[in-house]
């Protein structure tokens, strides 16, 4: 058996001959063929675009490339928060699942008192005050009053107070309500509970009405921004996801034109053609989200059951909202053996809520505080104890003076009851 | 030439085996799997008894969204609650009877399939001749304590005035607080795999949606699968419908490790003090006490707000199958009613649990019905899951408790 040999075979000429030929043809030709015919077309394409006035420049397809690589990586999916405290400020709103919306100094406020009140051994008296912008007036300027008139009540004889407040500006029926719920639930239970309201819930709840929200949900101003960073449903999703992934491939085909794949003008068109197109459909997908995004928003998440239309159903509504959870709020305080009061909050109406009432006949200026203290003299049929603090506002001078004439009131009726 | 004969002494070998195992193949049960794991591949809670459209993949009405004082909501629940309030008023000279029924899945699906007994008996009584009975149904998929008496203040808030408040529930407090624990979330905020992709905080991160991407290529190709394989009847073949199951339940399984990332990823960032809820590191020693004390507090609670507002609040402890001792577990039920370690361990130890406090509920005058032991001696299949309970199962529950709101109604 004789070995296969090793060496080239050539002519003198240094042709192909034999077992050399055999090789060329076999291993070789084709490549070649098909490397020369590769370079023909890019050749005849570059012809044809240099014939037609737009000649193939590799320097333009890279920058073309580049910019739209470039434009690429900077699409933002999520929709910048515009209103709003800094991120892990005390003052950011956090969405919470059944009081909608609590700031981050809430939430601590809330883990403290949940650990202290289900803490047996302690023996502070637990005051939780809610509501609105009047509350937390009323928390600040009252505190030192409280801390020396609640313990001369008798029960609560030289007991230390605690205050828990969570009232903020925004805050209005039902979420008083939700919190006590959620605070006794966790087995947190106060022995008085003040509330001072039915200011937000008037005007923050027409407001709302306007804006085509009912007035049970939160103030719209807060709210939004918390649950508007894009609708995550299932179909939101997908539109998503198609966005995400036009932006991969984008990526991907760029890479590509990196790696060296630019300098072929037939290639490098199509993948401009490429990029362009997923770029558009990207985009568009995009805006379609944002649409859905704001239209799936604006109608379940932001605006709740069909809200009232006409101002005295506005009014109706809101007061009627406010009568139904104060009216909870003291069946659950009297169930759990939690004294309550219920301050009614003076309104002078500001500035933007009458701009918005001028804007519809017929809501004239203290009508809304008419209805609610009708409201009002139910809650006193169904045992509950009210305070209309407008009354002991009259002549007051100072937000402080305003607190310690309702805290003598409070305590004054509290003693009696 | 080979093939032929090498498939059909596959068929026939694993069908001998298979019967020689005492699990003999059936066709039917290897379609009735894969039309399970398709369509809970595609949500959380399959209604098969169901014509409404509450599977997210064919309708909008199934889609979660966010709600301000429940955590969230179905679309089709918004919908529903403009015609539950508009009920809730009586026209003019008009008095009709309405009983609200809160709780998870099981009570949503009891509201379809369990009223119908239900109103058999009350209709019973004289006071309901020539009434209208209205049953406003609030359960929803996931819900559980303190959300219901979140709803339930809400509800009154914006007038809805029923005469009974029939409330269903304990299995999700325990099997998703646990859950809920496992996942960082503390147990009394919502269930953290029902809520936390709606807040929106993190689901649009790059990061986020390659794992959403990645979900949706898994539902995908298991309802493809699915759909090939059902429409081609491969059941017929004990080798290509036992394939076919396997096949269907490895794309089920990298779909729920998918899902579990996704969930992650969620919790994670911006929103995780949002999702977290409050810091109670005391209660993540027993989160199972801690979900069954939650759900005692908030039936107090709803009973103080009912009571208070004359209105008969009626407690059902709902029964679940795996509950040890709750009901001797049929073969179907054996196959069909998988569960996740949390849950089951949630349920395992938090139902004595349940029952015990159920019991001081009902010494402190609630009144409360314990229904997990109605079923122990029924050993025909009741539930077609791990939880939900099919039409027979819903039948006999309405007919347990259906006495004792009769004698609760008579009472008043």
């Amino acid at each position: 058996m004789s070995l296969p040999t090793t060496s080239t075979a050539t002519s003198t000429t240094g042709a192909p001959t034999g077992a050399g030929r055999r090789v060329f043809e076999r291993w070789l030709f084709w490549p070649l063929a098909l490397l020369l015919l590769a370079l023909a077309v890019e050749l005849g394409h570059r012809a044809q675009r240099i014939v037609t006035g737009r000649p193939y420049l590799d320097a333009r397809a890279t920058e073309r490339v580049a910019k739209l690589a470039e434009e690429n990586v900077k699409i933002e999916f999520a929709r910048p928060s515009t209103k709003g405290a800094a991120p892990g400020a005390d003052t950011e709103l956090l969405p919470h699942p059944y009081v909608a919306i609590l700031s981050r100094a809430h939430v601590r406020t809330l883990e403290r008192a949940v650990a202290a009140m289900r803490d047996a051994a302690r023996t502070e008296l637990d005051v939780v005050i809610v509501g609105g912008v009047g509350a937390q007036v009323f928390a600040g300027a009252a505190r030192e009053r409280l801390i020396e008139a609640l313990p001369t009540l008798p029960g609560w004889q030289g007991r230390k107070v605690a205050f828990w407040s969570f009232a903020d500006p925004y805050v209005k029926e039902p979420q008083q309500l939700e919190l006590v719920l959620y605070l006794t639930s966790l087995g947190a239970v106060p022995e008085l509970v003040i509330d001072v309201s039915g200011r937000n819930e008037l005007l923050i709840g027409s407001a709302n009405a306007l804006a085509d929200m009912h007035p049970a949900y939160p103030a719209r101003a807060q709210w939004q921004p918390l649950v508007f960073g894009g609708a995550t449903d299932r179909a939101s999703l997908d539109l998503l996801v198609t966005a995400w992934s036009n932006q991969r491939e984008i990526a991907a085909v760029a890479a590509r034109a990196k790696a060296g794949w630019i300098h072929c003008s037939l290639w490098a068109g199509d993948a401009i053609d490429r990029i362009e197109h997923l770029a558009l459909e990207r985009d568009l997908v995009l805006t379609s989200y944002q649409r859905r995004s704001e239209a799936a928003q604006r109608e379940l998440v932001l605006r709740g059951p069909t809200p009232p239309t006409t101002p005295t159903q506005r009014i109706a509504t809101s007061a009627g909202i406010w009568f139904q959870s104060t009216r909870d709020l003291a069946s659950l305080c009297a169930a759990r053996g939690i004294r309550f009061v219920v301050a009614v909050e003076p309104f002078e109406e500001p500035h933007h809520a009458a701009k918005k009432r001028s804007e519809s006949n017929g809501e004239k200026a203290g009508a809304g505080r008419t209805v609610l203290l009708q409201a009002a003299k139910r809650l006193t049929e169904l045992g509950t104890l009210w305070i209309d603090a407008a009354e002991l506002a009259e002549a007051k001078q100072t937000p402080r003076e305003v607190a310690a004439a309702l805290v003598d009131e409070m305590v004054r009726r509290l003693a009696a009851e | 030439m080979i093939w032929p004969f090498a498939v059909l002494l596959g068929e026939f070998g694993l069908r001998g085996v298979l019967a020689a195992s005492g699990a003999g193949y059936s066709a039917e049960d290897a379609r009735a799997t894969l039309t399970r794991l398709r369509d809970q591949n595609r949500d959380f809670v399959p209604r098969p008894n169901s014509d409404l459209p509450w599977n997210p993949a064919e309708s909008e009405r199934a889609e979660r969204v966010v709600q301000p004082y429940l955590g969230y909501d179905i679309v089709g629940g918004l919908q529903l609650l403009e015609d539950q309030i508009r009920v809730s008023k009586d026209a003019p000279g008009q008095r009709s009877f309405r009983v609200a029924i809160f709780g998870g899945s099981v009570a949503q699906i009891f509201g379809d399939e369990g009223v119908p007994r239900l109103e058999k008996r009350l209709r019973e009584l004289p006071r309901f001749r020539g009434v209208q009975i209205h049953w406003l149904s609030f359960g929803r998929g996931g819900f559980r304590q303190p959300q219901l008496q979140a709803f339930l203040a809400y509800l009154f808030a914006l007038g809805v005035a029923p005469d009974v408040v029939l409330n269903l529930d304990g299995f999700n407090e325990v099997a998703l607080g646990k859950q809920n624990a496992s996942l960082g979330s503390h147990p009394s905020f919502p269930s953290v795999p029902h809520w936390a992709q709606l807040l929106a905080r993190g689901a649009d991160r790059p990061q986020t949606i390659a794992l959403a991407a990645a979900i949706r290529d898994d539902q995908t190709a298991l309802d493809e699968f699915a759909a090939w394989a059902l429409d081609r009847g491969v059941e017929r073949s004990a080798l290509a419908g036992t394939l076919a199951v396997r096949r269907a339940n490895s794309l089920r399984a990298r779909c729920l490790a998918h899902f579990e990332r996704y969930t992650d990823a969620l919790r994670s960032g911006q929103a995780r003090r949002a999702l977290s809820g409050p810091a109670l590191p005391r209660d993540f020693e027993d989160p199972i006490g801690a979900s069954v004390a939650i759900w005692a507090e908030a039936s107090r609670n709803m009973r103080a707000l009912c009571e208070a507002r004359n209105i008969l609040y009626f407690h059902v402890l709902q029964p679940t199958l795996h509950d040890p001792g709750a009901k001797p577990i049929h073969a179907d039920e054996e196959r069909d009613g998988a569960i996740d370690a949390d849950w089951l361990a949630g349920v395992q130890a938090g139902y004595p649990r349940l029952r015990e406090a159920g019991a001081t509920l009902a010494a402190d005058g609630e009144t409360f019905f314990d229904a997990s032991r109605i079923f122990e001696r029924v050993t025909e299949p009741l539930y077609y899951d791990n939880c939900h309970l099919n039409e027979q199962g819903n039948e006999l529950l309405a007919e347990a408790f259906g006495a004792q709101l009769v004698e609760a109604l008579n009472r008043r």
